[in-house]
């Protein structure tokens, strides 16, 4: 698209999240960077003729999925990375902490760059015309010292536009939280949360051992949060065969119902087996935008891009072809609106 | 048999369609000579070799190829390659370029509408991940050996235990378990584990 400001590719990284924002300047702004071996390694490093400068690497929390591929992006690129952002969850000597994050607190320890703390109020970036700014509203202080765990801390980062919130990253906070983060100003467009599978919705062996009464208000709960939200559309960053049961096909629906374009980075059983069995992708977005597909899974959307044109988002010219294709799967939970079938029309989005 | 049977004259195309305005157009069908249809061939060939053979692009399905014998052209259907049937074996070559070309143009957004069309076309029909892993660099990773014998285990930075191929395991030959190291691994599909280089030794992190 000619003449966007910002231009946002979500990233097919398998079971994790991660997105990168080409700035005007030139630069990357990278929120989350994927699991190990994460496809955008490979785009970083291929980027021999014309490598762009990091100017910011976020991470909503320091779970593998989110930042696994730090110490590859840092032993390649760390000349180039501005500033790391992150937040402070773990207790310093746990193990798991140190070994993720050994190479970046070296790299700040010889200087390459600043290690910056996650908090409500920090500004990532803005225009110079303050028209357009990205900055975290989650977590505040205390927010991030109560947690029980580092999911419940994670990072809220947002993309607001001439006063219009347009793209929320809530990580893998509870939808619960994430609504009562992002009720004052509601996004267009959600990441997530929790890769289709918030933490607070009911997993198979709760609602075994649960009481039903304590399960109707928590799913009434739930409702609420995803009727507050509301987006126009979500993306779903989701790994074919992983081992978490992501996504919950209910919150699917519960986003679809409420007329939420619904769109998921990889194929899940919850849709169909038969097109995971043979390999069978959907839509390779990754190759079509020209990134890098993730090295494992089925893809069904892919990656996606974003462009930020006047104060409003826009998808790529591939979002047609993914919902033509998807339409021919088995069972695609992103499309169960009120009693839409396969092969009746294809139902209506309020984008 | 010395010499070769003379060849039968080729029927009139020129007196069949003449008659064309004339008689109905499945009499045509019947009249016009089989020779001058265009003819459908899959290409029976699952891998195309790129950058000598380091890179390859696998085909999951088999390209169509259309041969037009009134111009003695071929035409490999959706990826938007022509040329002479007298080239036929440098198609390998040309449909590797194509491929090579379109896969630049997405990686600069330069694809034009028709280029999209094509290039959508084609990563349905080839190994794209495949082609995309055998291209990429090996990633730095950090871990500890946890056994070497009898098979070679590995504790990634991220928590992930995972078990190293014998070939690629030779190259942590010179560890002892409980090391901690930093590594270029190249990966594969699922993350497995292809080959380990530049191998440098880390202070153990304390637990």
């Amino acid at each position: 698209m000619t003449g966007a400001e910002l231009t946002i590719d979500l990233w097919d990284v398998g079971q994790g999240d991660c997105t990168v924002i080409r700035l005007p300047s030139g630069g990357l702004l990278i929120i989350d960077v994927g699991p190990k071996g994460s496809p955008v390694v490979d785009w970083l490093n291929e980027r021999g003729r014309s490598p762009a400068q990091i100017e910011a690497i976020v991470l909503t929390h320091n779970d593998a999925d989110h930042a696994g591929s730090l110490p590859a992006i840092i032993a390649e690129h760390k000349r180039r990375i501005g500033a790391i952002w992150m937040l402070l969850d773990r207790e310093i000597h746990d193990p798991r902490f140190q070994k993720i994050f050994r190479a970046a607190l070296e790299g700040e320890d010889q200087g390459f760059y600043k290690i910056r703390r996650v908090e409500d109020g920090q500004e990532l970036w803005a225009d110079p015309s303050d028209r357009t700014r990205i900055h975290v509203i989650h977590p505040r202080f205390s927010q991030n010292m109560l947690a029980a765990n580092p999911n419940e801390s994670s990072g809220v980062i947002v993309l607001d536009s001439e006063g219009r919130r347009l793209f929320a990253w809530p990580g893998d906070l509870e939808i619960r939280k994430a609504a009562s983060v992002l009720a004052a100003n509601k996004p267009w467009m959600l990441f997530g949360p929790h890769h289709g599978g918030p933490s607070d919705y009911p997993t198979k062996a709760l609602r075994k051992r649960a009481p039903r009464e304590t399960l109707r208000n928590r799913m009434a709960e739930i409702r609420n949060a995803a009727a507050s939200l509301n987006p126009a559309r979500a993306f779903i960053s989701v790994g074919t065969r992983n081992k978490h049961n992501h996504p919950r096909p209910g919150y699917l629906r519960l986003l679809a119902a409420t007329g939420s374009r619904v769109v998921c980075s990889e194929l899940t059983t919850c849709c169909e087996r038969e097109a995971i069995r043979h390999h069978r992708h959907v839509l390779q977005g990754s190759g079509l935008l020209g990134l890098r597909p993730a090295r494992s899974g089925v893809s069904c959307r892919g990656s996606m891009r974003l462009y930020l044109k006047d104060g409003a988002l826009f998808p790529d010219e591939f979002d047609q072809e993914h919902l033509r294709r998807v339409a021919t799967l088995l069972r695609p939970q992103c499309l169960r609106v009120g009693d839409w079938r396969r092969g009746k029309q294809l139902p209506i989005f309020r984008d | 048999m010395i010499f070769a049977p003379a060849l039968p004259p080729p029927p009139d195309a020129e007196a069949a369609e003449s008659y064309s305005p004339q008689l109905p157009s499945r009499l045509i069908a019947r009249i016009e000579p089989t020779w001058l249809r265009r003819q459908r061939y899959a290409y029976k060939r699952s891998v195309l070799p790129i950058e000598g053979g380091r890179v390859l692009l696998r085909l999951t399905e088999p390209p169509m190829i259309e041969v037009d014998p009134a111009s003695k052209e071929c035409e490999v259907i959706g990826w938007g390659i022509r040329m002479s049937r007298d080239f036929i074996h440098e198609l390998p070559k040309k449909m590797a370029r194509r491929f090579l070309d379109l896969f630049s143009k997405a990686d600069s957004s330069r694809l034009n509408e028709e280029e999209r069309q094509c290039w959508m076309g084609i990563l349905d029909q080839v190994d794209f991940p495949a082609f995309c892993i055998d291209r990429a660099a090996p990633h730095y990773l950090e871990g500890r050996l946890a056994r070497l014998d009898p098979v070679c285990l590995v504790d990634w930075h991220d928590g992930e235990r995972q078990q190293i191929g014998r070939e690629a395991a030779r190259s942590l030959g010179c560890l002892r378990p409980g090391d901690e190291f930093g590594a270029y691994v190249k990966l594969g599909k699922q993350n497995s584990v292809l080959s380990i280089e530049r191998i440098t030794l880390l202070a153990p992190v304390e637990e």
